[in-house]
């Protein structure tokens, strides 16, 4: 699927396809039943199956709220395909400010009053939006993360997909349809 | 023994039927059966290439629409994308294979679709499985492996072959119609002209005539031959009359039209072996002119034919019906006398002959003059039982009859 390298050979190496991660020489697995780096794969594979306009190809990852399992993915360069992706922590405070420079939201758990017009924001830019938890994923991001029969999957939210500035491969919506059907 | 022989060559021959039938048939068969083998294979090449680019097609868009499962590692996609593909498409299994070379057997058949070992062993000789990489840009995600199961085209060649076979019979049954419709038009005509040939040969009809054809060339050959007929016809009855003036001519005295001396040898012959036979008396009367050389010498030839015929003529009405007349010299006439009832009886016809015989005659030029005949007979078989015998007696008896007539007459002149 993709790989894991220094991020210092990332660069180098950005044509082909793989995820580079920087981390220490162990990273720490969660103690929930899947892991931090299931979520940075999944959320990469995403990413991967997904298409911004003008063939943007430099992502800003914003992490948003409380999260669990995005220990990969904060202050960290990541690669798939020929994405390059570059994560960071959003300060609730100043999502509004922030977001023309995301392209990649990761929502934890968040404390806003106004998530309604933070997604109605959302949804007239370019950017991609996955929940880290939204067992039913009818509102807010476009995938949601899903875990079933011991696996991590997602969910989508076909009404925020069709209203989304980004195009997402239909073999996608596939996978996470069928979650919905569950 | 010579029609013998040829009609037992004739017998021997192919017959005009066996021949068109062989060679039309042979000739029709083996070209129908060289296109429908040539067809038939090459069709049977294009259907497996067919088969094969179609099994990559399917491969191809199989491997599209499961990349993105693959890519996520959602087996349960894959079997459900795969479901939805491959059943339809003749696909016996669906593979994949990793790039760490694990494998996956995604989907196969249902048992109750599968062929038998047998036919699948036969179709995997002319059938290889294809691959088809899924890749999701330019990142080999792993290989699509499908194998065929060929139910398809199994049931495309059987009935491919059937209707070759069928064709097959319906072409030769038709070139069979034809051919008998041919053979019917060309040989009857043809065997019809043989059976009036033979006719006409042994029955002498020139009046048979062949009927017509529907064939141009043997129309012409029919009128052809009827005309030969024709003259044939007309040839024959030529000759008859040709033959019947030569045989009357070589049994007959031109002059008189009695029968002449050939012909009563001929005749008298046969009487006398029918007689000895049969155990019956027969007479010759031998007659001569008497002064006939005098009369030629006197009146000329002419007069002496005229005097020939009266001659002839008086014989004839004196003699009975049965009897046979016919001139033997210059002016010697032979009587044969068939059926006698007694010895008498010939003395009585040779008195009555000499009656009508002996008188005057007018000749053309007004002129009477006297004519009289010697006659002289023999009978068998007291007086001989050879022609020549009989002859050679008859004629000394009227040589005897002549003397004593000129002694008489001597006699009657010196009184």
């Amino acid at each position: 699927m993709f790989k894991i390298y220094g991020c210092f050979v990332n660069i180098l190496t950005s044509f082909s396809v793989g995820l580079l991660l920087l981390l220490s020489a162990s990273f720490s697995i969660a103690d929930d039943e899947y892991s931090s780096y299931e979520v940075a794969e999944l959320i990469l594979g995403i990413i991967h199956f997904t298409r911004w306009p003008d063939d943007q190809n430099e992502l800003q990852l914003c992490i948003l709220g409380q999260t669990d399992h995005a220990d990969l993915l904060s202050n960290n360069q990541l690669a798939v395909g020929k994405f390059v992706v570059d994560g960071r922590v959003v300060e609730e405070s100043e999502v509004f400010q922030q977001l023309n420079s995301c392209q990649v939201f990761f929502f934890g758990k968040m404390s806003l009053d106004n998530t309604h017009q933070l997604y109605t924001q959302l949804y007239s830019n370019p950017v991609l939006t996955i929940d880290e938890m939204n067992d039913a994923c009818r509102v807010g991001g476009m995938f949601c993360l899903h875990y079933y029969d011991n696996k991590l999957g997602f969910k989508v939210n076909l009404d925020a997909i069709g209203r989304s500035q980004v195009r997402v491969h239909p073999g996608v919506l596939r996978l996470g349809q069928r979650r919905l059907s569950e | 023994m010579s029609k013998n022989h040829v009609n037992q060559q004739a017998s021997d021959l192919p017959s005009l039927k066996s021949l068109y039938n062989r060679s039309s048939l042979t000739a029709i068969l083996l070209s129908v059966l060289m296109v429908g083998v040539v067809m038939a294979s090459l069709g049977v090449s294009k259907l497996l290439t067919m088969a094969q680019m179609n099994l990559t097609l399917v491969a191809r868009s199989a491997s599209v629409a499961i990349e993105v499962a693959v890519y996520f590692d959602d087996r349960e996609i894959i079997q459900e994308q795969l479901a939805q593909l491959l059943p339809g498409a003749d696909v016996q299994k669906a593979l994949l294979v990793y790039p760490d070379h694990s494998e996956y057997e995604a989907w196969h058949i249902e048992e109750g679709n599968q062929l038998t070992r047998v036919k699948q062993q036969l179709l995997q000789r002319f059938l290889k499985p294809v691959s088809a990489n899924v890749s999701f840009q330019n990142e080999q995600l792993a290989t699509l492996k499908l194998w065929h199961n060929g139910e398809q085209i199994l049931r495309f060649l059987m009935t491919g072959s059937m209707a070759l076979i069928v064709s097959l019979l319906t072409t030769a049954l038709v070139i069979l119609l034809v051919t008998r419709r041919l053979h019917e038009l060309l040989s009857r005509p043809l065997l019809e002209l043989a059976s009036v040939t033979a006719r006409v040969r042994t029955e002498r009809d020139f009046s048979l005539r062949v009927s017509r054809s529907k064939i141009a060339e043997i129309d012409s050959l029919r009128v052809d031959f009827n005309a030969l007929l024709d003259e044939l016809g007309q040839w024959q009855g030529t000759m008859e009359s040709i033959n019947q003036h030569l045989q009357y001519h070589a049994n007959h005295d031109a002059l008189t039209g009695l029968a002449n001396r050939f012909f009563f040898e001929k005749t008298f012959q046969r009487g006398i072996e029918h007689a000895e036979k049969n155990q019956y008396e027969l007479a010759i009367l031998y007659l001569d002119g008497n002064d006939f050389k005098l009369i030629n010498d006197t009146y000329g030839h002419a007069t002496g034919d005229e005097v020939l015929k009266v001659m002839s003529q008086r014989i004839k009405s004196a003699i009975r019906e049965t009897d046979l007349v016919a001139r033997v010299g210059g002016d010697e006439f032979c009587v044969l006398l068939n059926h006698l009832s007694d010895t008498d009886e010939v003395l009585a016809l040779q008195r009555e002959i000499a009656m009508a015989v002996n008188g005057p005659m007018t000749l053309s030029s007004q002129e009477v003059i006297d004519i009289s005949m010697s006659i002289g007979s023999a009978r068998y078989p007291k007086d001989g039982k050879t022609l020549d015998a009989l002859l050679h007696a008859a004629d000394y008896a009227m040589y005897q009859a002549k003397q004593h007539e000129k002694n008489h007459k001597k006699h009657y002149h010196a009184d």
